[in-house]
């Protein structure tokens, strides 16, 4: 898009690219993100169910700060995406296909603790003035939005950008805000590459005393994914904080990069893999971090597959 | 009742009490103070009367139609005093480390009570509860305000409360505790019906639904007890368990649960696994 348009007239090129996304164009899609306080509750069922260890509200339950899509022009939260299990911790799953050009409107709303913050996206093209990343004397305005302000970041999805890729805080305040949940994943498609029927998105992360996957910890409370016999399903992987994590998924198994069958795969900080099958296990089974310390600390959740 | 009231909420109230002499007799005859208040005597009858502790400690000599004494009191105990020149007239300030009071008024098991308190200023205080066969357990503890006076809310039992300070306990103070509700659940007509024992009118009624793959009880519905103390839910088809919370306030804590029932398409089904008592998660063996 280019500067100078406004108003209505402005979005009118906008809708036509985005329609003529479905076919194999390439086209602009546009998002807006806010960081918003949030009272975050870790733990909803208040348990370890599988071990039957009852956990303190006050362990689980915390102010912090999240990233959170909103509606065009800043009118309204989005709805959130519970079925890939995004939205706040992590942030909206934000899609793209190679060819298209992304343009992530970012808001600061953060009334809580009032810090700059800024939006940082791995594995995309963009000017330098996009990068999100602050450094003293010679970053721009987008790596420290102040309260209230906001900033569009310009990206494009290249040729080598097809995959699964992490975003986050990279502003003076980036090690609270990743501590908290100011993380998310961007998803982008291969120019000829199926739209798969589900995609769930597995984020590796520390909060508090807490190993989470997704901001949770523990069945129930992470996300339960669900998929049936016949689908193609797709699992956007990301690990921020300072740990490894490995992905492990009952009862199925993929091809690795060098052929090889696996069920288990590392993933470090700001790591980031996708995982592609077509469902043909039903069941209610498991997925989790198999470090044991992480597992027994929350990284753990269901998978429901139906035939 | 009233003024008995009255005088409790005054000790906890001020740290200056009056004893009156209205006749041959000390009104009350029987005070307790927190250690460092200060107790006026005042004879308002129509001849002499005199105030002596009994150890000695204090003494007014002879005060006449409106003639009084004030004495502050800083070590705890029991300080009996009489009138010389009428000996059969006799009281007692106790003073105490601590005083409580509970709201009054019978309540439910379980159903919150707010117990308040005076010390000494910024003085940390627990507050805990004995059993009629003398178990104790701890139930809360608070600094008292600049004031000296501080407030607990637990959830009521049959049996005594006291709060304890370094300095030493309050006289227990006992609630007026109905039994626990006996609540009841049946499947009627496509939904279930609620009841319970005695009848609560308009207590709150939540419906709660096992949500298995949460690991935990999500509402359903809601409504309020009727004059009989019944409600009826709608249960949507195909809804497995429900339960049924009852409360005194829309999102108070639960003061009965129901035993779990379970249902298909409007139907009791019976249950192989009962969840426990109280109503944690349905036990192991429904997978």
């Amino acid at each position: 898009m280019r500067r100078g348009l406004r108003g209505p007239a402005a979005l009118l090129p906008v809708l036509v690219l985005a329609v003529g996304a479905a076919g194999a164009q390439a086209a602009t899609r546009e998002y807006w993100v806010a960081a918003t306080p949030a009272r975050w509750n870790a733990v909803p069922n208040g348990q370890d169910a599988i071990h039957g260890v009852r956990l303190d509200p006050a362990d689980t339950i915390f102010p912090t700060v999240t990233y959170r899509r909103y509606v065009r022009g800043w009118r309204r939260p989005a709805p959130l995406d519970r079925r890939a299990g995004s939205g706040r911790i992590p942030g909206p799953l934000l899609r793209a296909r190679v060819g298209d050009r992304v343009l992530v409107h970012f808001k600061n709303l953060d009334t809580r603790t009032r810090a700059r913050h800024s939006m940082h996206f791995h594995g995309v093209e963009y000017r330098k003035g996009s990068d999100g990343a602050f450094i003293p004397g010679f970053s721009g305005r987008g790596a420290a939005v102040p309260v209230g302000g906001t900033f569009t970041y310009v990206l494009d999805a290249g040729p080598d950008s097809a995959g699964v890729w992490p975003y986050h805080d990279h502003s003076t305040a980036m090690d609270a805000s990743i501590a908290g949940g100011m993380y998310g994943a961007l998803s982008i498609r291969g120019r000829h590459e199926a739209r798969p029927d589900r995609e769930f998105v597995v984020a590796f992360a520390p909060l508090g005393t807490l190993q989470t996957i997704d901001g949770r910890a523990f069945v129930g409370n992470t996300p339960v994914f669900k998929a049936r016999v016949g689908e193609l399903v797709q699992w956007d992987v990301i690990a921020m904080g300072s740990e490894h994590h490995t992905f492990h998924v009952h009862g199925h198994r993929w091809v690795g990069a060098d052929g090889v069958p696996l069920d288990t795969r590392t993933i470090g900080p700001a790591e980031s893999f996708r995982v592609r099958w077509r469902e043909d296990a039903p069941g209610t089974w498991l997925y989790h971090c198999h470090v044991e310390t992480h597992m027994a600390q929350g990284m753990i959740g269901l998978y429901r597959v139906r035939r | 009742m009233k003024a008995v009231l009255a005088v409790a909420a005054g000790l906890l109230a001020a740290d200056a009490h009056t004893v009156t002499m209205p006749g041959k007799f000390f009104s009350p005859a029987r005070l307790d103070v927190v250690a460092g208040d200060e107790v006026t005597w005042r004879n308002t009858d129509t001849v002499q009367h005199d105030v002596r502790a009994v150890d000695g400690s204090f003494a007014s000599g002879v005060l006449g139609r409106f003639g009084g004494l004030t004495v502050r009191f800083d070590a705890p105990g029991q300080r009996p005093y009489l009138c010389t020149i009428h000996p059969f007239m006799r009281g007692e300030v106790g003073v105490q480390a601590a005083l409580l009071e509970a709201a009054p008024g019978p309540v439910l098991a379980g159903e919150p009570v707010h117990l308040r308190g005076r010390t000494a200023p910024g003085v940390p205080v627990r507050v805990e509860h004995a059993q009629a066969d003398g178990v104790v357990h701890a139930r809360g503890g608070v600094v008292a305000a600049a004031d000296g006076t501080f407030a607990v809310t637990v959830a009521a039992e049959a049996g005594s409360y006291r709060a304890l300070t370094a300095a030493g306990a309050s006289p227990p103070v006992t609630l007026a505790v109905l039994g626990r509700l006996d609540a009841r659940i049946a499947v009627h007509a496509n939904g279930v019906r609620v009841w319970v024992r005695p009848a609560q009118p308009g207590l709150h009624a939540r419906l709660q639904r096992y949500a298995r793959e949460r690991f935990m009880w999500r509402p359903l519905d809601r409504a309020r007890l009727d004059r009989r103390g019944r409600a009826r839910f709608r249960v949507p088809a195909r809804t497995d368990r429900v339960r049924v919370l009852l409360s005194r306030a829309a999102r108070g804590p639960a003061l009965a649960v129901t035993d779990t029932v379970r249902m298909r398409d409007g139907r009791h089904v019976p249950d192989p696994a009962r969840p426990r008592e109280g109503g944690g998660a349905p036990g192991h063996g429904e997978h």
